[in-house]
């Protein structure tokens, strides 16, 4: 049973509300990658005038690419916060979100960008 | 550790959180499958079957999960799930990444 007195969540007890609210902050995290792919997937296939191919394909796969990074940090997130208040310590830091805003606002302005150069 | 509990809203909450994943993980498995099915992919095809099956997993384990706290206040999280919901996660942009590039090339 070496691997199971691994698991952060097994360690010790921990007041159960706060293990449910780490449990849905993963979930929105996840949620959010999620809502990253149906984006790529949508980018693609409701928007065929947007820019030419080669830039779609671009903007999709990086979606997807940042919707595959983003479930696995929200894993990495869940096992850091859950070990965090298992020893009593601070809530780590993340640099998720300060990236994901980033990107959620770059990938913004290319769409502005596309959107304007085609009503031209 | 004693705590006042809040027996209602906590699991409740924490249900709807999965079965909104679910939902989600759903939609993105019909995209993918449709996409297979479209373009007669079967792989593609059978890989958002396989999502959509994940899906379906996640709202049971979301219902399974409130009921295990309703009854233990320490019912553990289950590490398992929350790896394989990441894995789910890069399976689903694999699919995605593959429909786009299906669709690119005509």
């Amino acid at each position: 049973m070496a691997a199971e007195d691994e698991d952060p969540a097994d360690r010790e007890e921990l007041d159960y509300r706060f293990t449910l609210a780490n449990e849905r902050t993963f979930l929105a995290w996840i949620r959010t990658a999620l809502a990253l792919l149906a984006g790529a997937v949508g980018l693609d296939q409701l928007t065929p005038d947007l820019a030419p191919v080669p830039v779609r394909v671009v903007l999709s796969v990086a979606l997807a690419v940042g919707g595959a990074g983003l479930g696995v940090a929200a894993y990495h997130r869940w096992v850091r916060v859950e070990r965090a208040m298992r020893a009593g310590g601070p809530l780590p830091a993340t640099r998720t979100m300060l990236v994901l805003t980033v990107c959620v606002a770059v990938a913004a302005a290319v769409f502005s960008v596309l959107i304007v150069g085609r009503s031209r | 550790m004693t705590s006042p509990r809040d027996p209602g809203l906590q699991p409740e909450r924490t249900l709807l959180a999965w079965s909104r994943t679910a939902l989600v993980l759903a939609a993105d498995a019909l995209l993918v499958l449709r996409t297979g099915y479209v373009r007669r992919l079967p792989g593609l095809a059978a890989l958002g079957g396989l999502l959509a099956l994940a899906a379906v997993a996640l709202y049971a384990h979301g219902v399974r999960r409130r009921s295990a706290v309703e009854h233990s206040p320490h019912a553990p999280a289950g590490r398992w799930w929350m790896r394989g919901l990441a894995v789910v996660v890069v399976l689903a942009a694999g699919g995605s990444a593959w429909s786009v590039l299906v669709n690119a090339g005509g």
